[in-house]
């Protein structure tokens, strides 16, 4: 430890550690702009200058490490003119527009001015005439002219998201932010930037112009879309989502979300939603009251039934259902209706943190961008800082976007079980390794078992996350929405359904018609079951199949919790109104159940029945599931999408969507006669071709939720060339 | 880049203990063969060092001597440095603008000439200095100036 | 007053460019020396003991920055700074293109001592000529072995690499340097970590100007203790001066240190004052030191007295300005070009030279206001000191001394709405 003061207080703290934030420890705040705490100093925007004792100039808080004896000052005469003086340059420049400006009142410029600025400005030159709306992608826009040059988004594209998409350009009084022409802005995590930016140089085009901060109320919540559970926020005005930002979490996200994450909520109030409860009269979906419809639901499920879903929504409402199938004595529920085979590894399940401390990492067919993009940021961030090894087994090249060494193999399993016996270089190193991260994509058995198996081979510390599945997987997995004591798991319920075998099938959350890996099957199950009843938030053509249609307030309408990939229960809560004939997902199961919706109540028999979910040590892995997802052979590899993972229905994100593709490998193009780019059908599905060197030679893969990819993911599939787009 | 200079770029790739070192160079003999940087030249040179056009973009608009618009035949770049604005760099541009045509910076409609003025280009013992394709003009005069002018003007036929 | 020509000994004799009459002069001798008689460590004590500082501005003892790399077994480069961009400098221009036999064998022999097998020579982008001098000069240099895989048969590898610049005085500071030879931007960096740790690639690296690692070549020759007897204590040795500006007989010269005035230089040396006119101030460091009135004109020229007398010895570059110069106009000039320099990083620099710039343009055409000159002062004082490298207070090193020193004509501007000098002024 080193010992310091701070404007005579003393401090101690690790060597290594920056002023700035030895100076916070004591509650010293020293004004910034260029510096984040999650991104090494820059030193550039010079607004942290203090007084170090023994050294002959000012020093940047910033970039300088504290030493022992150092004694430091803040706050002096001098100091103070040092940060007007910054103050006043920034402002010489800066156009005047903070009233019509989205971050005013939430401006770091604004704020540092009023503490720490000069008076007045001397300035009384001409202002430098720039850019003012400059779309640098379809997401963010740049205003050139209120740019202070921190680099604070360059720093986050190059270090954090490892995509130098933006730099500078020109020099001096001329530079600016940008992308050159032929490169648009359109990483993933381009929200941050926005974020980050410390004053309103960048916009995002949804929000701009939609509500000033100071109007905005803010409900802490947790991302819907994918297991890593990223903390968020909800800037909401007039009961309506405004905005989503990030909320800082030491051990899940450092700060950062995805583009999904942050956009993805336009559908709460500009989507198309289910509205008020349905019954099927006469052929026809009619109103009805919410006794009417749960009564009919609680005794059509008394007979011969199944449920259907669980990942998207919340614990809660995983566990009730639970319960009440356990009441009604149905076996037959699973949550894994798009391709997964298990949420829970076995083994000790992993915290996203161990990518701070694992010495070695294997990703097990991870497409880690699309199915856990935040993860990502973490990894990258242990690799730039101390070289963690990375090593992707799968079929598929190119799976993760930092440097890592690529294990292509067939199959995946046994290549997993040769590295457990130590075969090769990376299985001596897996045995040696201090620590090991096994991340997987949770789809197939055999991966289950050999991952089993590599975790009892080693002596050191090993530990698992599943990436791949949905932000409550896990959570629905810990409350028992599984097949269990011989209950039929999805495609046995459809099966069984299809055969005019089953009474009742529920499905939650989920348009099995577009999303179940088998369309045909799902579309047969629809037509013959009895009774159908869809509980969930949008419409789809599952519900228009319906019987029973029960329409459920979003996350963001509602309390609850997501279980994330580390098995880490995350709590969140309603901060949009909602039309008043929705109900929360657990309200409903709870009124199924017969029990009084008292979320209270309900929370704290949640709370002591899944404990483990809500304790601060690490969870124990899975056994072995029954049934699950089982891939069919020949037919298309299901790949993942972070936009298009299950409905996409938020109307921004919809019109940024890439176009629907679908990839092959060389050789399957080539046997079809067609080339990137162009139109293709593959089993139904009518789709842009992609050609894919890093697929294994006669692969195809097609990504969820696109309409159509279930089909393929259940024949042989067959490209036929339909169109050429590419002369 | 024709032929030549892309087997020269190649070479360059290998002739640093980093790649990354290559890139000025291999922006230079764009430079060389074009007297400025086409856009399409910076996605080749990005293709050559792996790079996307928008880095080389961001590397080579830090730097005065790549151009980004087409430059003369001659590129004139007066001084205008302390030591030569004070010894007569000023009448120096001034000649050169009115008789050229030009203004502040500029080509001749022929493409025979650019003007431009420049910082420092140490040669302030031979102020007033100026530099013509990067050869060193020292003490220069609207004298010797019109002389070169006349001499070029004479070598290549303005249509030619 | 004479001049004490070491480096600049031989800079006139016809064809010293070309290897065979460089070594009809004595040439590569040193470097011989070094690498056939002395080990590294010998040769690097002898530039300690010579108390050679560095020439390129600011006068760090090079022997001391050597010994700074640290004992790792890493690769370690040298990389001698030709970006000669200070204005009022140009020196080094003068020793590529006359002579570069003395820069490759004070390069090759520099290598030697700090045991860095590669070499760099980053030449601004304007010397493209002097580049192909040095290009050809290695050629030869390396058909004889003195530069190449084994170095003399000392079994010794010493290559030396050119690399053009492309126009941008801030490569001159030396992490912009190491930047701009890597390919990239030419953006300081942060320090620490300086050179010595994490330099060219990342690996140890000595920064050295032209002049310096040229004199290396005299201080083998005559040995470090000769050498240091040269000049003063602190100030060793002999130092190039390049003096420009209204003088009769501008050119470089080179001095023993601490031996002669700046007088002596400037009215002896170069010629003094053109016909009929009277020299008000001298620059004397390069374009970024202040400025000294008639007063301090008796000054020694050596580190420390003029330090002294409120300047630095800097570069080496005389600027000198006569009663046809306006000091408004002279600074507005050096505003416009440190402004036109500024990498745009910081903010004081960047922010900070517009600003003066426009002020300074304002004044200069009649239009300065009340309170101009006690701001541009004050934005002297929020730039000095605060800046990301130096370059901030290179700007405003002439400009905040002559706001001083010149105070009444810089006032006469704003009250008079014109230069009071008159018509014939530049
Ligand atoms: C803005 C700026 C410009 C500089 N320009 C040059 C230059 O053109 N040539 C040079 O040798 N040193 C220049 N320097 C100094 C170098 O940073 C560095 O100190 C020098 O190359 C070290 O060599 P020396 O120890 O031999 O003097 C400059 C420094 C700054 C801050
Ligand atoms: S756009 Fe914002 S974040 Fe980027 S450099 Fe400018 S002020 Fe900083
Ligand atoms: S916050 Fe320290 S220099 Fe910007």
């Amino acid at each position: 430890m080193i010992t310091l003061t701070v404007d005579d207080r003393e401090v101690q703290v690790q060597p290594g550690t920056l002023i700035i934030d030895a100076a916070k420890a004591v509650g010293i705040e020293i004004p910034v702009f260029c510096y984040h705490p999650r991104m090494d100093p820059a030193a550039a925007c010079r607004m942290c200058l203090v007084r170090v004792e023994k050294m002959p100039k000012l020093m940047p808080a910033c970039a300088t490490p504290v030493s022992e004896g150092m004694v430091v000052h803040t706050d002096t005469d001098e100091v103070q003119k040092a940060h007007a003086g910054v103050l006043e340059f920034l402002l010489a420049n800066h156009p005047l527009d903070c009233p019509i400006c989205d971050k005013g009142g939430e401006c770091e410029l604004q704020d540092n001015s009023i503490a720490y600025g000069p008076r007045a400005t001397r300035f009384a030159d001409s202002k430098r005439h720039l850019d003012k709306a400059r779309a640098l992608g379809p997401i963010v826009e740049l205003d050139q002219e209120r740019c202070i040059q921190c680099t604070r988004c360059i720093r986050f594209m190059d270090e954090v998201a490892g995509d130098p998409v933006l730099t500078v350009h020109d020099r001096g009084g001329h530079a600016v932010i940008d992308t050159a022409e032929n490169r648009t802005f359109d990483s993933i995590f381009s929200g941050n930037t926005i974020e980050i930016c410390p004053v309103g140089a960048l916009t995002s085009r949804p929000f701009r112009f939609k509500a000033r901060p100071w109007d905005l109320d803010e409900v802490d919540s947790v991302c819907p879309h994918c297991p890593v559970g990223c903390n968020i926020k909800l800037s909401v005005r007039h009961g309506e989502v405004k905005r989503i930002l990030s909320r800082d979490s030491e051990e899940i996200d450092w700060g950062w979300i995805c583009d999904r994450g942050r956009f993805g909520y336009g559908f709460l109030k500009h989507g198309e939603r289910l509205e008020q409860p349905m019954l099927r009269k006469d052929g026809k979906l009619a109103p009805v009251s919410w006794d009417e419809a749960v009564s009919v639901l609680r005794e059509r499920m008394q007979g011969n039934s199944g449920a259907l879903g669980g990942g998207r929504h919340s614990l809660e409402a995983a566990y009730l259902l639970r319960r009440f199938l356990d009441q009604v004595g149905t076996k037959n529920v699973d949550h894994r209706v798009l391709p997964l085979y298990s949420a829970i590894a076995p083994g000790p399940v992993g915290r996203i943190d161990d990518v701070n401390d694992a010495d070695l990492l294997i990703s097990l067919d991870v497409e880690l961008l699309e199915e856990a993009p935040v993860l990502a940021l973490r990894m990258r961030e242990f690799q730039r800082k101390r070289g963690l090894r990375i090593v992707s087994v799968s079929p598929r090249r190119g799976l993760l976007d930092m440097p890592h060494q690529e294990a292509q193999t067939p199959d995946v399993a046994a290549t997993l079980r040769a590295i457990a016996q130590g075969e090769g270089d990376i299985g001596q190193e897996f045995l040696a390794a201090q620590k090991v991260l096994l991340l997987w994509n949770g789809r197939s058995e055999d991966v289950f078992s050999a991952i089993g198996a590599a975790v009892a081979a080693r002596s050191g510390e090993t530990a698992t996350l599943v990436a791949g599945s949905l932000a409550n997987s896990f959570g629905a997995q810990a409350a028992g929405l599984l097949p269990k004591d011989g209950g039929l798991d999805a495609r046995g319920m459809l099966e069984a359904a299809a055969a005019g075998q089953l009474d009742a099938l529920l499905v939650i959350g989920h348009d099995i018609l577009s999303e179940f890996p088998d369309a045909e099957l799902a579309a047969q199950a629809i037509e013959k079951v009895p009774f159908l009843a869809v509980a969930g938030t949008v419409p789809s053509e599952t519900t228009g199949r319906a019987d029973l249609v029960l329409p459920l307030a979003a996350w963001a309408e509602s309390d609850g919790h997501f279980v994330n990939m580390e098995g880490r229960a995350q709590p969140y809560a309603a901060g949009s109104d909602r039309s008043p004939q929705l109900v929360d997902d657990w309200e409903l199961m709870a009124r199924l159940l017969g029990i009084a919706p008292d979320y209270e109540a309900i929370l704290a028999e949640v709370q002591s029945a899944l404990a483990p979910l809500f304790a601060a040590e690490r969870r124990q892995g899975a056994e072995a599931p029954e049934g699950g997802y089982r891939p069919v052979p020949g037919a298309a590899i299901a790949g993942a999408s972070i936009y298009y993972k299950g409905v996409t229905p938020d109307p921004f994100l919809n019109s940024i969507v890439p176009q629907t593709r679908v990839a092959v490998a060389p050789d399957v193009a080539e046997a079809a006669g067609a080339a990137e780019d162009d139109e293709v059908e593959v089993s139904g599905l009518r789709a842009a071709l992609h050609v894919d060197p890093d697929l294994p030679p006669g692969a195809v893969l097609v990504r969820a939720g696109q309409e159509g990819a279930n089909h393929a993911l259940t024949r042989a599939a067959e490209v036929r060339a339909l169109a050429r787009r590419s002369e | 880049m024709n032929a030549e200079r892309l087997a020269k770029a190649r070479e360059l790739l290998e002739a640093f203990p980093q790649k990354s070192s290559a890139l000025i160079p291999i922006l230079h003999l764009v430079e060389e063969e074009f007297g400025w940087i086409p856009e399409e030249e910076v996605a080749v040179v990005a293709d050559l060092m792996g790079y996307t056009p928008a880095y080389v973009e961001s590397v080579l608009s830090f730097y005065t001597l790549f151009h980004r618009q087409p430059t003369g035949k001659y590129l004139i770049q007066v001084c205008r440095g302390l030591s030569c604005q004070v010894r007569g760099a000023d009448e120096l541009s001034k000649f050169l603008y009115e008789e050229l045509g030009v203004q502040r910076s500029g080509t001749t409609e022929d493409g025979m000439f650019t003007v431009e003025a420049v910082e420092c280009i140490a040669l302030c013992k031979d102020a007033p200095a100026v530099q013509i394709n990067l050869e060193f003009y020292p003490d220069m005069t609207p004298e010797k100036m019109q002389a070169f002018l006349d001499k070029a003007r004479q070598e290549v036929p303005s249509d030619a | 007053m004479p001049e004490t020509r070491i480096l600049f000994k031989h800079i006139d004799v016809p064809g010293i460019d070309r290897i065979d009459v460089y070594e009809q002069h004595g040439g590569y001798q040193s470097l011989r020396k070094a690498v056939l008689d002395m080990t590294p460590e010998s040769v690097a004590q002898e530039v300690m003991t010579s108390n050679l500082r560095g020439r390129g501005g600011a006068g760090f003892p090079t022997g001391r920055k050597w010994s700074f790399l640290p004992k790792d077994g890493r690769t370690r480069y040298l990389v001698c700074n030709a970006d000669e961009s200070e204005p009022g400098t140009c020196k080094d221009q003068e020793l590529i293109y006359k002579n570069p036999h003395l820069l490759i064998e004070g390069v090759a022999a520099s290598a030697y001592a700090i045991g860095a097998e590669d070499a760099f020579i980053y030449l601004r982008g304007e010397f493209k000529v002097g580049y192909a001098i040095l290009e050809r000069a290695i050629a030869e240099a390396r058909a004889k072995g003195y530069v190449g895989d084994d170095v003399l048969g000392s079994g010794r590898r010493i290559e030396i690499t050119l690399y053009l610049g492309a126009g941008a005085y801030i490569c001159g500071e030396e992490t912009a340097l190491l930047n701009s030879l890597e390919g990239k931007r030419g953006q300081p960096r942060l320090k620490p970590p300086f050179p010595a740790t994490a330099g060219l690639y990342g690996m140890p690296t000595v920064v050295n100007n032209v002049e310096t690692l040229a004199a290396v070549v005299p201080i083998l020759e005559m040995g470090g203790a000769e050498y240091s007897k040269l000049g003063s204590e602190k100030s060793a040795g002999t130092k190039l001066f390049s003096v420009s500006g209204t003088v009769r007989n501008p050119g470089n010269f080179e001095v023993e240190l601490n031996k002669v005035t700046l007088r002596e230089l400037v009215y002896d040396l170069a010629g003094g004052p053109l016909e009929g006119r009277e020299i008000k101030g001298i620059i004397p460091g390069g374009s970024s030191v202040p400025i000294l009135t008639p007063d301090k004109f008796d000054v020694a020229l050596d580190y420390e007295s003029l330090a002294a007398a409120g300047t630095m010895l800097g570069s080496g570059g005389v600027i000198v300005l006569d009663d046809h110069s306006c000091i408004v106009k002279s600074t507005l000039r050096l505003m416009e070009f440190y402004r036109h320099e500024s990498c745009g990083f910081c903010t004081p620099c960047r922010e900070g030279t517009m600003w003066l710039d426009q002020v300074l343009e304002r004044i200069e055409a009649g239009l300065g206001r009340p309170g101009d000159l006690e701001m541009l002062a004050d934005l002297c004082v929020n730039i000095e000191g605060r800046t990301f490298c130096p370059l901030g207070d290179a700007a405003i090193g002439v400009l905040k001394s002559g706001l001083e020193l010149y105070h009444e004509e810089y006032q006469a501007h704003i009250d008079q709405g014109c230069c009071p000098l008159g018509e014939v002024v530049r």
